[in-house]
């Protein structure tokens, strides 16, 4: 008691995630216990295993604590002593008007840490070469576990397996919950192997090259932000973005990109909600599998075919992100049809799926393109390192105007389809259903009838395109925080 | 972008439990959502984790935001299943002459869709709001994820954020250089920013792999060491699958 308030003290030390690190701050806080008249004496850690300072504090002024000293238990004055402690004091001063907070001076330096240096370096200079001592941090986690976890552990798997493992084995962002178990199931048995054989070609790599985890990290991160901004789309119960796995799988080959897109997609569900933990194997499989081979094939054969940079980039986006939506769709059909037939809602989805997936690969193809021409003229050396090319293929085409003219060439077929077949429907009438008809195959109903009471499906189609791509474009005014807020929060 | 990890509320009692266990109960949870064939245990599910998350105090514009996608499919798929099913019907009418008729059977498979898709997202959120990310990763660890997989998990993580600020700031360069004020422009403005974009991170990835290699990176990262579980938690987790478990059968 200091006057007539309550004193409290916390050291707050950095700690470590390794259990026991902080044993020498605790020691010193049972020293202090004896030896300081004050009631409350108690220790907190800033890392992430505790005990924290907020319920530290807490706790101090249940126990009627007015004034509360925190003592940074801390020989630098980093980043945690001038940002992070005195953020987290002013927050608890906030709440509480009241009590009195002081954040007290860091260890620094004083003449009796130089004895301590001195004391330290005289009882080590007799210990043993570094080489003979044993490891300690880098001992294997599990050595310090109980055998009955690992017990747990292979139950729990077993558990698993037998609820995984049963469905036959079949398979990009299809939302948690979507697909009932057995599809679920089905499409992660399915991605499995692919991440299996992508990690094995992972750790073959950076054996060879310490740079290649760090690099591989780097690509998941660009998926991650490319396929992070959705439009929703309406009938498909799903969202539409481009995807990135062409340019991973060309830059990294297909196996370690189905990784990169599996990583990309696991932080997406897990922080994002965008995704599911249940949706991740048939997320894997259209995204990753579907998204990366197709890409890099694509690359690779019209490459093969002498096709210049710009256009084997473009084509590889482009069918990649198709690729992706065509099995994003056969997965949504079958997890979601129920007792009713596979084929017509699998073309209600692909239908929904246009307005926005059209345009997309599009974009896709001409950013793939527009990085694969971006790094063959300005670090040609990576695509070297990534076995993109070969060394004596460095040199700089004029490839610019090819490659509009195929992009033109491209957009211009896929407008003009409609027109043409419109154009051609005698043609279709008179003489394939013709022939169709005499061979006893009768022309079937159209998918979407606007005479035969399907209106309301195509009404329903083009309110959700526009519902869809409203959706997306105001998408922003929940994730950017109003201008007024934030400065009311820095006040 | 809104990372949920940062919301975690550490007062919580279930910011204390172990990521491993909680990592564990979810997966059950899940499991049991996704091959419940009714309503009354995704609700159940769904009532549970919502009011846990409501005790955790999470920012209603954080949940909103992590549900906004959800919800739009689930009002899709209703949508979807009610009008577009066929079968016998409980409702109809006519607008402008066209007939609208909602099925029985269509709502019924609509809501069972439906409340699973909330059930799921529900008990991710609450494992999400109440486990920080390093402790996730400690926990797939122990489930036996392969090192290299969670490795590439750290780093993407850390690189989201860098490349974010990174694009931040060349995005915010060009639009005060009229970069997006026609079509064109933007197309122009949108493959400069990737490119640079990607340059930029690669150059970074190398500087980190020498700064890294330099402190003693040989090849693998370090992972969260974890304490051993505790029995009282085992003992909760096992009674809480059991007694989830009872409900499931129901």
């Amino acid at each position: 008691m200091t006057g007539n308030r309550k004193e409290a003290i916390i050291l707050l030390g950095h700690g470590s995630r390794i259990p026991g690190a902080g044993e020498g701050m605790e020691q010193v806080a049972r020293r202090m216990r004896e030896r300081f008249p004050v009631e409350i004496i108690e220790i907190c850690y800033m890392s992430r295993i505790g005990p924290h300072f907020p319920e530290v504090f807490e706790s101090c002024v249940s126990q009627g604590a007015t004034k509360v000293v925190v003592m940074p238990y801390f020989l630098h004055s980093g980043l945690h002593m001038l940002e992070d402690i005195p953020e987290l004091l002013l927050e608890k001063a906030r709440k509480y008007p009241d009590v009195e907070i002081i954040l007290g001076k860091n260890l620094g330096f004083d003449e009796c840490l130089v004895d301590l240096v001195i004391k330290r370096l005289n009882e080590s200079r007799d210990l043993r070469d570094v080489r003979e001592m044993k490891p300690q941090v880098g001992k294997s986690r599990e050595s310090g576990e109980k055998a009955s976890t690992k017990k747990i552990l292979s139950a729990a798997f077993i558990f698993l397996s037998a609820w995984l493992l049963p469905d036959q084995a079949h398979a990009m962002h299809i939302s948690e919950g979507i697909l009932p178990l057995n599809w679920a199931a089905l499409w992660f048995a399915l991605a499995i192997p692919f991440v299996a054989y992508g990690l094995h070609s992972l750790n073959k790599r950076s054996r060879e090259d310490l740079s290649f985890k760090p690099l591989v990290g780097l690509m998941a991160a660009v998926v991650f932000i490319i396929s992070c901004m959705p439009i929703p789309v309406p009938i498909a119960g799903t969202c539409s973005h481009p995807c990135g796995t062409a340019i991973s799988g060309i830059l990294v080959g297909p196996a370690i990109s189905v990784v990169i897109t599996a990583v990309a997609l696991l932080i997406q569900a897990i922080f994002l909600a965008h995704g599911g933990l249940s949706t991740l194997g048939a997320d894997i499989v259209s995204m990753g599998i579907m998204g990366s081979f197709v890409g890099y094939f694509t690359f690779k054969a019209l490459r093969a075919a002498r096709m210049n940079m710009a256009v084997a980039g473009f084509m590889a986006g482009l069918l990649a992100d198709w690729a992706t939506y065509l099995t994003t769709s056969v997965e949504l059909a079958s997890g979601i049809k129920g007792e009713a037939a596979f084929l017509p809602l699998f073309w209600k989805i692909v239908i929904a799926f246009i307005p926005t997936q059209l345009p997309l690969g599009i974009l896709e193809g001409a950013i793939t393109a527009g990085m694969v021409i971006l790094l063959y003229k300005k670090r040609p050396d990576l695509l070297v390192k990534m076995r993109v090319i070969r060394p004596g293929d460095v040199k700089i085409p004029k490839q610019g105007l090819t490659a509009l003219l195929f992009l033109l060439l491209i957009m211009g077929a896929t407008m003009a389809a409609p027109v043409q077949a419109a154009k051609w429907s005698g043609v279709d009438e008179a003489v394939i259903e013709k022939v169709a008809k005499e061979h006893g195959r009768e022309t079937k109903e159209p998918l979407i009838n606007m005479e035969q009471g399907d209106l309301p499906l195509f009404l329903f189609l083009i309110a959700g395109t526009v519902g869809g791509f409203a959706a997306g474009y105001y998408w922003k005014t929940l994730l950017v925080q109003r201008k007024g807020r934030v400065t009311e929060e820095k006040k | 972008m809104t990372f949920t990890d940062y919301i975690n509320n550490k007062d919580h009692w279930l910011s204390r439990v172990d990521g491993r266990v909680k990592l564990l109960v979810t997966l059950i949870v899940l499991i049991m959502v996704l091959s419940y064939k009714g309503l009354t245990f995704q609700f159940l599910v769904t009532i549970l984790c919502l009011f846990q998350c409501w005790r955790m105090k999470i920012p209603l514009r954080v949940f909103l935001l992590r549900f906004s996608e959800p919800v739009f499919i689930v009002l899709v798929i209703l949508l979807l299943k009610i009008f577009f099913s066929g079968g016998e019907s409980f409702f109809s009418t006519e607008v402008m002459g066209i007939k609208i008729a909602a099925s029985k059977e269509g709502l019924a498979e609509g809501l069972s869709i439906a409340s699973r898709i909330i059930a799921a997202i529900s008990i991710m959120s609450l494992m999400v709001f109440s486990t920080p990310y390093t402790e996730l990763l400690g926990a797939l660890s122990w489930l036996r994820v392969p090192r290299g997989f969670i490795e590439i998990l750290m780093y993407a993580y850390r690189y989201i954020f860098v490349l974010i600020e990174d694009a931040g700031v060349i995005y915010d360069a060009q639009k005060n250089r009229l970069g997006y004020t026609t079509m064109n422009r933007r197309f122009s403005s949108l493959g400069i920013l990737v490119g640079s974009l990607i340059l930029k991170a690669f150059e970074q990835s190398q500087n980190i792999s020498i700064a890294m290699v330099q402190r003693g990176y040989d090849g693998h990262m370090p992972l969260l060491r974890q304490k051993p579980l505790t029995t009282s938690e085992l003992l909760i987790s096992f009674l809480f699958v059991t007694m989830m478990g009872l409900l499931w059968q129901i």
